[in-house]
């Protein structure tokens, strides 16, 4: 595969998907501006899942047991402040992103001028697998390192106003290189995780010839009420809750171990990928043999 | 001369309806063929079936690849514009070029900026805020700095306005055609490329009826103003079409020869459209 066309291809979609950046940037923006009024108003330093440690400005005081405890809330502060709302932002851009990736381009038949150019349709269709796995998780990470920076920046500046230390408070707990490194590694496994979906949306996106969106979401419901009413079972609805709801232990395991890719472990995860490989063949071989765009 | 195109038997359905019947064709290098027929005839078919982007019955065999299974392969020897509305209305200017010189070996992008210098398209503007008219410009821009040896245009003037269209075709002769290279343009503004082909094609319910070079045309088909003391006579050898004209007859014949011809009275060369009217009605009658 020729490199300089795959990179213009990944380039291409770059450009084209300026959700890529700005969905972080926004969801970043947000929290920070949150964070800033949160910590100067209500005096409320570190939200831990919920659980709120209030210092009244005392620093002095605080006893060791105190700053085990504020280890574990800062990566709580760092993931769950930061990383956690990226994460899930992340995933609706990346829905519209997939669903869109074949469907557009038929639909403004732009996919005329696309394939007037000597690109074969595998490039294409990878270029935009490349993009949903990498390029997309990455732009987010990033987002999360300068976001999860600057709010520890505000804690510093918080911490100084009340006479603590903020190396000891903040910046010893902070565990910034193995957070840094989670956040990359924890976007791509948690969009890795979600690769069966992805496959599907590829799928509908490449077959779909209108209303994409419906196609996407009511055909899965629609295989779950047939189930229901047929078989009176919900396998096929369990088995994505289930698929689903390992994202949190996924997301636990990484703090646990220190990264994430006891996941990679995982039969599911593989079982995942093979679906999402094979959906991504399908949507290939219809975007290269259908004709109805023309 | 070399054949770029060969088609034997090219068929293509679609469910019940026959878009192309079996068709036979050849196209030479250095060629410019205008491929022309009513909305539904095969047209469309035909060029897709050329570019790959589509399947058939029978066989093809383009720049010797089968289009099936070498479009992308392909398009390093051809390029095409299939309508002025493609171009993706997000993409900027200037990502259009820094696209095309990242996939096609064969683009120059000097020679583009230069085609850009003559408009008044702007580098940061997006395809979506350009004009209909710019944004054929853009393509056409694009498109004739590819290094590519046959053009294929479908309908490349559509909702254009005049001013435009005269410079496309313009365009197109002076910066891309010469003798290694060819054209294949399909249009319903038959006036606007009679001057400009070298060949042509007629095609009607997916078959080819008519398909000869401009030369042929000329030599084979005549049309002749007869007075209408003359029309009997004139009848006689059978002419494909008839119409009136500040009351005289206007004949027009297929292969009767000159001499026979102005015998009967004035004689010119017909105009394609006249021709195209002419050979649409005889197939059906």
């Amino acid at each position: 595969m020729n490199m300089t066309t795959f990179k213009t291809l990944v380039l291409r979609e770059y450009w084209e998907n300026k959700s890529f950046q700005r969905a972080p940037l926004i969801i970043a923006g947000v929290i920070i501006f949150s964070l800033i009024i949160g910590l100067f108003t209500a005096q409320t330093f570190i939200v831990q899942f919920g659980e709120t440690i209030n210092f009244n400005g005392d620093f002095s005081s605080l006893s060791q047991a105190d700053v085990s405890e504020l280890g574990i809330a800062m990566k709580g502060f760092q993931y769950g402040a930061f990383l956690a709302p990226l994460s899930i932002g992340l995933l609706f851009v990346l829905f519209f992103y997939v669903l869109g990736s074949l469907y557009n381009e038929r639909r403004d038949r732009s996919i005329l001028f696309w394939k007037s150019m000597p690109v074969s349709d595998t490039q294409t269709v990878l270029s935009k697998v490349f993009s949903a796995f990498f390029v997309a998780p990455v732009i987010t990470a990033s987002v999360a390192v300068v976001s999860q920076f600057v709010g520890l920046i505000l804690v510093t500046l918080m911490v100084w106003f009340n006479g603590g230390s903020a190396w000891d408070l903040v910046w010893a707990n902070s565990s910034l290189f193995s957070v840094i490194f989670n956040d990359f590694a924890l976007i791509i496994v948690i969009t890795l995780w979600m690769a069966p979906v992805l496959g599907w949306l590829w799928l509908v996106s490449a077959y779909a010839k209108r209303a994409a969106f419906l196609i996407a979401v009511f055909v899965p419901l629609g295989v779950m009420l047939v189930e229901g009413m047929i078989f009176h079972s919900a396998h096929f609805a369990q088995l994505i809750g289930e698929h689903l709801a390992q994202i949190e232990p996924l997301v636990e395991s990484a703090f646990e171990n220190g990264h994430p890719f006891g996941a990679l472990a995982q039969g599911e995860m593989w079982i995942g990928l093979t679906i999402c490989a094979l959906c991504v063949a399908g949507a290939i071989y219809i975007r290269r043999f259908r004709d109805d765009s023309y | 001369m070399s054949s770029i195109i060969t088609a034997e038997g090219l068929k293509k359905s679609y469910g019940n309806y026959d878009a192309l019947r079996g068709v036979d064709f050849t196209v030479e290098r250095g060629r410019i063929v205008g491929l022309i027929g009513p909305n539904g005839a095969g047209k469309t078919t035909a060029l897709k079936a050329i570019l790959g982007l589509t399947t058939f019955d029978g066989h093809l065999d383009v720049f010797g690849l089968d289009p099936r299974n070498d479009r992308h392969r392909l398009m390093q020897k051809v390029c095409f514009i299939a309508d002025v509305a493609v171009l993706p209305k997000w993409m900027k200017v200037s990502q259009a070029l820094d696209f095309v010189s990242g996939v096609h070996p064969r683009f120059d992008r000097l020679k583009a900026e230069s085609f850009l210098k003559k408009t008044k398209i702007k580098r940061d503007s997006k395809v979506g805020h350009l004009s209909k008219g710019m944004v054929t410009q853009l393509h056409l821009a694009l498109v004739l700095s590819i290094n590519v040896e046959l053009l294929v245009l479908d309908e490349p003037t559509l909702g254009l306005d005049i001013l435009y269209r005269k410079e496309f075709y313009h365009e197109l002769l002076s910066e891309f055609f010469d003798e290694n290279r060819s054209i294949i343009v399909t249009t319903h503004q038959v006036e606007e490329v009679e001057n400009l082909l070298t060949d042509l094609m007629f095609i009607k319910d997916g078959q080819i009826i008519l398909n000869s070079s401009m030369d042929d045309v000329s030599q084979r088909f005549i049309e002749v103003m007869v007075s209408s003391d003359k029309a009997e006579a004139a009848k006689q050898y059978n002419p494909i079409a008839e119409r009136e004209m500040f009351g005289r007859k206007v004949f027009l014949f297929d292969g009767i020869g000159q001499e026979i011809a102005e015998s009967l009275g004035d004689t010119h060369r017909p105009s394609i459209s006249d021709l195209f009217v002419a050979k649409m009605k005889e197939v059906v009658a």
